[in-house]
């Protein structure tokens, strides 16, 4: 018995894989929550502030502070970790080339980086209190405007998403229309950010009601709610998996999903 | 099937089995549309909500900016929109009823006009921002311009994707008959036509008739 | 396709275009206070009707049909507390 082979044919250790993976999501999802808010976050310091008040936020419990975006730029990938297993997931709904796994993979990847980056800026922001406070300002508006802006890519992300749930043909789809029509939602409700720079307090500032609070939030849901299902769904895709042992002329061979001869013994 | 019928000057064409199996499977659902569509329906007027909230608690701060906001609308303008909208929103609702009875030149006109109200709509949408820009009502002007651009440009967006959506329908409507999914996705998509136009019948009093003449 | 379902549609529609430009007549004719009560509720009044004939919900009984009662009602609560909050009485 060629032990490599069976290995290989074995979609245990694949669906594995894709477990750690999807609960990627969570973990990245627990740690923002958690930790991003040591930034000040919740909500995000208003434009309205002058450069003084922001250095002086920023030197409020700094240690506290920069432990926390340490622990939230090590956990970012997560992110992008979580959105290859929502691939792989997509994958068995619109077959593992469809582009729509390519466009979620990539605006996964890429929705990493402006949290990665805009981590980064804050921490600069605050990690010498002799800065001259403009730039310090500087850095934190520049932080947002990427945050805010970057929205496409997460968008790309979520239509991907939502289109390829909306084509499962299961009779109990894997992830629900609800959750598919959301992300669609979601996507574009990103939209509203276009307007953010144009505002420097009120609902629609980068602070406000709407571009921070209801925008941050719907999407914060739908990622818990996207999870939930998709780590749901890993099990079922399990059972799915189709492994045919044949009989060849008193041999037994497995062959896989796609009809690849894998072993035989 | 349905039986021709005779006595029409149109040509009904009856649907083959596989589309109006469609039609059945999107009887059996609770609500009209694609499954699951109304999440996203409700999300974006809880969302749109959410302008009209902030639209309030700005104007019970800063009353006269408001009254001085409205005053520079026009309304005759707004009037003219909403009936635009309104006109198109029925076209929709003819071609959706065109698509169960099996009509499909029917389906084809009363796509054709509803695109044609949206986009006519949409460019006097577009002129409207031209001339308010012209005349210093930019996004930043004040609280009252701030809140109308919001409201005004997102609910434009959606008419842009609205009408992107019509075009589909009629794309789609050259293989109707050997589509199952066609009424479902005219259905869904004029729900979402329907979406754009319930807001703007709340848009418009709000900003255009608030205050009346005193 | 009945003609009944055609003709509750073009009835709607007409109501409507009607109650449009009713509340248009009480905003160029009526006193602030009653233009403007006059024409949130009919915009109000509207937007139900459009979804529960346009958007073919009025036959359904579930969360979504209930939520976008809900909605309206929001919305003219909203508009209308917030209107008559700065209205001197």
């Amino acid at each position: 018995m060629n032990t490599n082979i069976e290995a290989a044919a074995d979609p245990k250790n694949e669906f594995k894989y894709w477990r750690i993976a999807a609960w990627c999501g969570p973990m990245f999802m627990g740690c923002y929550m958690l930790f991003w808010g040591t930034c000040h976050n919740y909500p995000p310091m208003s434009p309205a502030l002058t450069a003084e008040q922001v250095q002086a936020i920023f030197m409020q419990d700094h240690l506290w502070f920069k432990f926390g975006m340490v622990i939230c730029m090590s956990f970012t990938i997560c992110y992008a970790v979580w959105s290859i297993a929502m691939s792989k997931v997509m994958g068995k709904v619109v077959g593992k080339d469809s582009i729509l796994c390519d466009m979620q993979v990539w605006g996964g990847g890429l929705t990493a980086v402006p949290l990665l980056v805009t981590s980064a800026f804050w921490l600069s922001a605050g990690f010498r209190p002799e800065m001259p406070a403009t730039q310090v300002q500087l850095l934190l508006d520049t932080a947002w405007m990427l945050l805010d802006l970057a929205y496409s890519t997460t968008t790309v992300q979520m239509f991907a998403m939502g289109v390829a749930w909306l084509s499962d043909k299961r009779e109990k789809p894997l992830v629900p229309a609800w959750v598919a029509w959301y992300a669609i939602w979601v996507g574009f409700a990103f939209v509203a950010e276009i307007f953010m720079p144009f505002f420097r307090e009120g609902f629609f500032a980068r602070q406000g009601v709407l571009n921070f609070w209801i925008e941050f939030g719907i999407w914060f849901a739908w990622a818990w709610i996207v999870s939930y299902y998709v780590i749901k769904a890993i099990p079922r895709l399990e059972q799915e998996a189709v492994t045919r042992v044949v009989r060849l002329k008193g041999r037994i061979a497995k062959i896989d999903e796609e009809g690849n001869l894998v072993a035989s013994a | 099937m349905p039986a021709p019928n005779h006595n029409s000057t149109e040509r009904v064409i009856p649907f083959p089995a596989v589309v109006q199996e469609g039609l059945t499977k999107a009887k059996k659902n609770d609500m009209p549309g694609a499954p699951g569509f109304f999440f996203l329906i409700m999300g974006e007027l809880v969302i749109f909500y959410s302008f009209f909230l902030a639209f309030t608690l700005e104007r019970i701060k800063h009353p006269e900016v408001y009254a001085a906001g409205q005053a520079a609308l026009n309304p005759y303008t707004g009037l003219g929109l909403t009936l635009v909208l309104l006109a198109s929103s029925w076209f929709v609702v003819r071609a959706v009823e065109a698509t169960r009875a099996g009509k499909i030149e029917q389906i084809k006109k009363n796509l054709h006009v509803a695109l044609a109200l949206g986009i006519m709509f949409a460019v006097a949408k577009a002129v409207g921002f031209f001339t308010e820009i012209a005349a210093g009502h930019h996004i930043m002007a004040d609280s009252f311009w701030g809140g109308y651009w919001m409201t005004t440009g997102m609910h434009f967006i959606h008419v842009l994707v609205g009408i992107g959506v019509m075009i589909c329908c009629l794309y789609r409507l050259k293989n109707i008959k050997a589509d199952p999914t066609y009424f479902t996705f005219i259905q869904t998509s004029g729900i979402y036509w329907h979406m754009v136009d319930l807001l703007w019948v709340v848009i418009f009093p709000m900003f255009f008739l608030l205050g009346g003449t005193s | 396709m009945s003609k009944q379902e055609g003709l509750s549609a073009t009835v709607v529609w007409v109501a409507l275009m009607a109650l449009t430009i009713i509340s248009f007549l009480a905003f160029e004719t009526a006193a602030g206070k009653i233009a403007t009560t006059i024409a949130i509720l009919i915009g109000v009044v509207k937007a139900k009707a459009i979804f529960m004939y346009f958007m073919e919900t009025k036959g359904s009984n579930n969360r979504y049909r209930w939520a976008l009662e809900l909605w309206a009602l929001a919305t003219v609560v909203t508009i209308l507390v917030g209107y008559w909050s700065t209205v001197v009485i």
